[in-house]
């Protein structure tokens, strides 16, 4: 019965994969997904120059703060506390092959963003900047939303270290 | 020099130590305990232990006290229910061969639920679903003999095992769907809630493969009104509640699972002030009443529903009336005894406090106690 169970799970696979794509999809609206190809060409401004004095201090835009706009569906540790960055895992890790997305309002230019919320995976556990916000979370039945599991569950290592928050493209927001 | 200094010391010691035991304190004999008999108010708390989840846990407490009675080693993280008959834990867990790395071993740990020693690992594959402990990660059919496990690789699927012949036996593909809901009165499926609103219920053969598949009518939003998967059983039927506050019983006896229609928790004015249910076990039922606890916040909002609870409110099912309101004690996890004289648990993850009230009459809160646990999310009682 080996033939049918490799069936199932390669069906199930396929089947979650697109369950979940479709189900991001209808919750956030239009959306463009691109990652690395999109990544150079976002209309997002890094903390930069158009950031007055004032909301620097802001902890919207302060990455190692769990207030940061990014970190809106975010439920782990600040890869930024941990020696990485708000898109690169610490090192020594390696970057989650899966992953759960959030849908987050930047305040500096109004626009809503797609997040990519990547566990950071191997080594010990980093256990610093622990935060726990759940914007358009849900239960594992979307898995694709969901952020009570550990996304390192697929990769040679399963052991967690932190999370990074990568933007992947902007979408339109809609609450539940 | 050195050694033979401490040979003085020790040979001091043990004259000093012998004639105090001698004069006042017997002399010891160590010893391993088991768990004392067990009691209506036994409490099982399942910790993801989030800053080390290699190695997750277990914690049993006296729900009278509040002392803490032993843990049990979950591994990776794992999933822990107790067989029907209360004689056996069941673990869904994981395990790396150098701790953090190298081959993922998946099992299914029996422990003695009175000695707490691992007595029988059950090897099955390793896709368990490495979770924060929720209530329906891992049950065991009514007569006790299947025991289904969560699995996501991320793909959703259900590992069955058969407990008496103490081997893996199918592994179903559930997409889109979550959690497991046995039914009491017949042993042969198990339903789990679905992403599109509905529930799917599988159907066994007499082995523990897949016979059949079925889903029900569509009964819950989980984009506008998302259901919380930790549902409270009551013989064949499940209640839940929703993001928003609404409660939901659907029974999971038959071929596909049926929905009772929803009632809300909150009036209008409640609803406004955005009371709603949140938590990671937000719902308890007690059996002999009829009656569930939630924990409730007001100021809610999207993204809300992890918060932990400003008050517990008490409904009678039957009715839908509200029947008491009690302080929320931060809670995040909440629990009821069974039978007479119910007790409600309620147990907070940030503050690692536990919360006792008189499930009857007003709700009257008992005692608190603490530290219990690292982070955890799931409270079975006995």
């Amino acid at each position: 019965m080996q033939w049918f169970d490799n069936f199932f799970e390669a069906r199930s696979r396929r089947a979650a994969q697109s369950i979940s794509r479709r189900s991001a999809v209808a919750r956030l609206g239009k959306l463009l997904v691109g990652t690395a190809i999109l990544l150079p060409v976002l209309p997002f401004d890094r903390i930069g120059k158009a950031i007055a004095a004032d909301k620097a201090k802001d902890k919207r835009n302060d990455d190692t703060a769990c207030e940061y706009w990014r970190y809106c569906a975010l439920d782990g540790f600040l890869c930024t506390c941990c020696g990485g960055s708000i898109s690169a895992c610490p090192p020594g890790t390696e970057v989650s092959k899966v992953t759960w997305v959030g849908t987050c309002h930047n305040p500096n230019d109004g626009k809503d963003y797609l997040i990519s919320y990547n566990d950071c995976c191997g080594g010990v556990t980093c256990n610093r900047c622990g935060c726990n916000s759940n914007e358009g979370e849900r239960p594992g039945y979307r898995m694709g939303v969901h952020n009570d599991i550990n996304w390192c569950m697929a990769n040679s290592s399963n052991a967690y270290h932190c999370t990074v928050a990568a933007v992947v493209g902007t979408a339109e927001k809609s609450q539940g | 020099m050195l050694a033979g200094n401490i040979r003085k010391l020790c040979a001091g010691a043990i004259i000093v130590a012998a004639s105090h035991a001698h004069a006042e304190v017997p002399i010891d004999k160590i010893t391993v305990a088991n768990l004392p008999p067990a009691t209506p108010y036994r409490l099982y708390l399942s910790d993801m232990a989030i800053s080390h989840f290699v190695d997750s846990k277990l914690m049993i407490i006296d729900g009278e006290t509040l002392g803490v009675l032993g843990h049990v080693a979950l591994g990776m993280p794992g999933h822990a229910t107790l067989t029907p008959d209360r004689s056996e834990l069941l673990v869904s867990t994981a395990y790396m061969t150098k701790l953090n790395r190298g081959e993922r071993i998946g099992q299914m740990d029996v422990y003695d639920a009175t000695t707490l020693k691992l007595k029988a690992e059950i090897s099955v594959p390793p896709k368990h679903a490495q979770s924060m402990p929720y209530r329906g990660s891992i049950r065991t059919s009514a007569d006790g003999r299947f025991v289904m496990m969560q699995n996501a690789t991320p793909a959703s699927s259900v590992t069955v095992v058969d407990r008496i012949a103490g081997k893996f036996v199918a592994e179903v593909a559930t997409p889109g769907c979550w959690m497991i809901y046995v039914p009491q009165s017949v042993s042969d499926r198990f339903s789990t809630l679905c992403g599109d609103g509905t529930m799917l219920t599988v159907k066994l053969d007499a082995e523990g493969k897949p016979l059949e598949r079925k889903k029900s009518a569509k009964f819950f939003d989980a984009d506008d009104d998302a259901l919380f998967t930790s549902g409270a059983q009551l013989d064949d039927s499940y209640t839940f509640v929703s993001f928003k506050g609404n409660v939901q019983t659907v029974n999971v006896a038959g071929d596909s699972a049926v929905a009772d229609a929803p009632w809300p928790l909150v009036t209008a004015a409640e609803a406004k002030a955005g009371w709603r249910p949140g938590g990671y076990q937000p719902l308890a039922l007690h059996d002999k009443s009829g009656r569930i606890y939630v924990g409730m916040h007001p100021k809610g909002k999207e993204g809300s529903h992890k918060s932990p609870a400003k008050e517990i409110w008490a409904f009678d099912l039957a009715s839908k009336k509200r029947v008491a309101r009690a302080p929320g004690h931060h809670a995040t996890v909440i629990a009821a005894s069974r039978g007479d004289a119910p007790r409600v648990f309620a147990y907070s993850t940030d503050k690692s406090t536990l919360a006792v009230f008189d499930g009857g009459g007003k709700l009257k809160h008992l005692k608190t106690a603490g530290p219990f646990a690292e982070f955890a999310t799931q409270m079975d009682v006995q």
